[in-house]
């Protein structure tokens, strides 16, 4: 009896020591410092005809453990490496790259892509596929676009931020933060570039050459995955009021020569479709802050007036980005989107719903209520 | 020593066997979920899914009425005293066939995302290894062990997901889709529904567990399995939502692990893990490997029956030639996409034969030999007919 028990303890110690053994992650043990830690990538157009060009910035081991420590990082030198691959393919770049660093390029920190207004349509798909098939890749990064040098712009030096990739990733992040909540991840671009019915967008990113100051304040608007064009910062605070994503967008009305600020709210899409025409009807409910008035004191007839005006000129202003986006035949607001997932039998009906989109009748309907107006009465 | 069936000592309370048949499923397709549901079925895979649930349910009470005849014995031993003994045999070799299917594509499906995601340098030996060697070690503690510590992991664990599939609801882009579509497609939600169903392929393990229940408790346990399948359908249906709210229906039919893509992509701030989806994806591990162990359990046990083989050196031995073969199955298998052919092609087709015919054909020969199963009950009960 005893030996019996002997035996199965024998037996018990024997398999949890075996399991010890593939348990141990002797396989991935990559210790950090031999890690280059990828914190963005930039995809453009290579020299070559049909070769793309990656960027692979990480931070340097003393910023790295500058910032670890919290301590301020040596200014003198750039506290991030770029190293630039050229290929037909990711795996291509990613070895070229690989063979300027001395540590592990490791893909499963990014937080940032940038991408090149001026990269093709078939080259932005095959990295992007390639990066969605990339297991430790996990599709949350931010993307931006970009019409400048890809390196310039993601190496452009700030004093908020320890790194660039920091920047970026607390701006887009923080969606009441911004003017606009800009930020798109890379699930989000990939899901709306695969759906039929609307069309993708980034947030695009401009570099004064002159000051280094990096400006987001545009939107780039794409054709599944081809750059069709962008919209200025008016046009894209319009953009963000028709999406509901507006947080801090003003209007100056120079008739009163009144401010409004902090225009934010909710809108409502509806889509329905009769004898073929396609009908889209924009709801605003806007809420914003007076911030002055040329009157000093406000009346509640002017506060009614100043509604209506507002009202007017925003919905002017959403009106203008619909027909510019119906020119470029890009469908960012997911009409099509709405109508296939409302209406599936009638949008079959319409074989390339790009053809379509041009012809939606656009309404909008704007209603701004003014709810603070500070503690001047 | 020989332990006769009719001196088998009930061991495991209703709410056990409750948590092993719910174990028993869901683990084997959950990283596949839904893709297969919103492939064929686009947005009415909801629909599909409710369909499944209810099927199961349907299958589960027949499974449930098969075990009544003689619930003292398992499938295994009682069925050549009924349906013969050369289709007793091949009932067998089907059901032990079944049972190591089922775990080889666990353990492989489950080696795969963590490779793919956690550990791409690591062999999938060694994952599925560790894998099939944790489950080896569970099943061999017995029925009673096994069901405790799937109380202790398995019942936490659904509670986590679920939590974590509630929170998943903030990432929500499109909340249109969280309607349930109103312009039902017959076709397509059929077809979705059988090529999801291995999700719920493998709560039929109470063809084996059911005389390893207390006698006073079989009535329980059934209300306690079909209490887990109504907990599984909700958080499936949770889960659908989050998923096809977030992604939509394009980018699901292309992900290979859409589940395990909205667990990653979530990122709960003012927590200390940030990436809270992916550590629950890591306790999932919980259900892969208390899937393993039951099948494992069953698959010595039935083999037992298969070989009248009844003594103290029956279990371990097949519980060992078990987990080999499910380890050297699994290797065998090179990748995700034929493991995906191997699911669709052969577990889902032959895992719903198994349901639909072997309850069915039991349950209708018992109904013209009842003077036999009379017989067979009084032989294995020591006490009067038990309850259920």
């Amino acid at each position: 009896m005893m030996r019996h028990k002997f035996r199965r303890f024998g037996w018990k110690l024997a398999m949890l020591c075996t399991l010890g053994l593939p348990l141990t992650g002797c396989w991935d043990n990559r210790p950090v410092d031999y890690r280059a830690l990828v914190f963005t990538l930039g995809l453009s157009a290579s020299s070559k005809p049909h070769e793309l060009s990656m960027l692979f910035q990480f931070p340097t081991p003393p910023a790295m453990a500058s910032y670890a420590k919290g301590s301020a990082s040596n200014t003198s030198q750039s506290p991030v490496a770029d190293i630039k691959g050229h290929g037909k393919s990711v795996a291509q770049c990613f070895d070229v790259a690989q063979a300027q660093v001395s540590r592990d390029l490791y893909l499963g920190q990014i937080q940032l892509i940038a991408v090149s207004t001026h990269l093709s349509s078939s080259l932005l798909f095959r990295a992007l596929d390639s990066l969605e098939r990339t297991g430790t890749f996990d599709k949350t990064p931010f993307m931006f676009a970009t019409p400048q040098s890809v390196q310039s712009v993601v190496s452009v030096k700030t004093n908020q931020d320890a790194f660039p990739s920091l920047y970026y990733v607390n701006l887009f992040s923080c969606g009441h933060c911004q003017t606009e909540s800009l930020g798109i991840r890379f699930w989000q671009f990939a899901a709306d570039a695969l759906t039929p019915g609307v069309d993708p967008y980034l947030p695009e990113v401009l570099v004064n050459k002159k000051s280094q100051k990096m400006m987001v304040s545009q939107e780039a608007l794409y054709r599944h995955f081809t750059y069709v064009g962008s919209l200025n910062p008016q046009e894209t605070m319009a953009f963000s009021l028709l999406k509901g994503v507006a947080h801090k967008v003003n209007i100056y009305l120079p008739h009163l020569q009144a401010t409004l600020r902090a225009i934010h709210g909710s809108t409502h899409l509806s889509v329905r479709e009769r004898r073929g025409q396609v009908y889209a009807t924009f709801h605003l409910n806007l809420m914003t802050t007076l911030e002055g008035i040329g009157t000093q004191t406000e009346t509640a007839a002017q506060l009614a007036h100043l509604s209506k005006l507002s009202s007017t000129v925003l919905a002017h202003w959403c009106l203008g980005v619909l027909e510019k986006t119906q020119k470029l035949d890009v469908d960012p607001f997911g009409i099509g989107r709405k109508l296939d997932w409302r209406y599936p039998q009638e949008f079959k009906r319409f074989k390339h719903w790009h053809n379509e989109y041009p012809k939606v009748h656009m309404t909008v309907s704007v209603k701004t209520r003014i709810n603070k107006m500070g503690d001047i009465k | 020593m020989s332990l006769g069936t009719s001196h088998r000592l009930p061991r495991i309370s209703g709410l056990q066997f409750g948590t092993v048949v719910t174990a028993g499923y869901m683990a084997m397709g959950i990283f596949y979920f839904p893709r297969q549901l919103v492939s064929a079925a686009g947005r009415d895979g909801i629909w599909a899914f409710w369909l499944e649930g209810l099927v199961t349910f349907v299958l589960m009470r027949f499974i449930f009425m098969m075990n009544h005849l003689v619930p003292n014995e398992t499938l295994g031993e009682f069925a050549p005293k009924i349906i013969s003994k050369p289709v007793a045999f091949v009932l067998g070799i089907y059901t032990v066939t079944y049972h190591l299917a089922l775990a080889v594509v666990a353990a492989v499906l489950f080696g795969f995302v963590l490779s793919d995601i956690f550990l791409p340098d690591t062999p999938g030996w060694a994952i599925t290894g560790a894998l099939v060697l944790t489950a080896t070690y569970i099943a061999s503690l017995g029925i009673s062990s096994l069901a405790r510590t799937l109380q202790a992991g398995y019942l936490p664990m659904v509670f986590l997901t679920l939590l974590t599939l509630i929170l998943a609801m903030s990432m929500i882009r499109h909340p249109l889709l969280l309607e349930p579509p109103s312009n039902i497609r017959m076709i397509p939600i059929l077809q979705g529904a059988y090529r999801e169903y291995f999700l719920f392929i493998g709560f039929e393990v109470s063809v084996t567990l059911y005389p390893f229940i207390r006698n006073d408790q079989r009535v329980r346990g059934e209300h306690f399995a079909y209490l887990g399948l109504a907990l599984t359908i909700f958080t499936g249906t949770i889960m659908y939502e989050a998923t096809m709210a977030s992604f939509g229906p394009s980018l699901i039919p292309i992900l290979r692990w859409p589940i395990v893509s909205l667990m990653r992509i979530l990122t709960i701030s003012g927590f200390f893990v940030s990436k809270w989806g992916l550590l629950v994806v890591v306790l999932w591990t919980n259900a892969v490997v208390a899937f393993v162990a039951i099948r494992l359990w069953c698959l010595a046990h039935d083999l037992a029956a298969l070989l009248h083989w009844h003594s103290r050196y029956s279990y371990p031995t097949l519980l060992m030639t078990g987990a080999v073969s499910v380890f050297i199955f699994a290797l065998w298998i090179p990748n995700a996409k034929i493991a995906d052919y191997i699911t669709q092609n052969f577990v889902v087709p032959f895992g719903i034969a198994y349901l639909l015919s072997v309850s069915v054909i039991v349950t209708i020969v018992a109904h013209f030999r009842k003077p036999t199963l009379r017989r067979l009950r009084q032989k294995t009960e020591t006490k009067p007919p038990t309850p259920g």
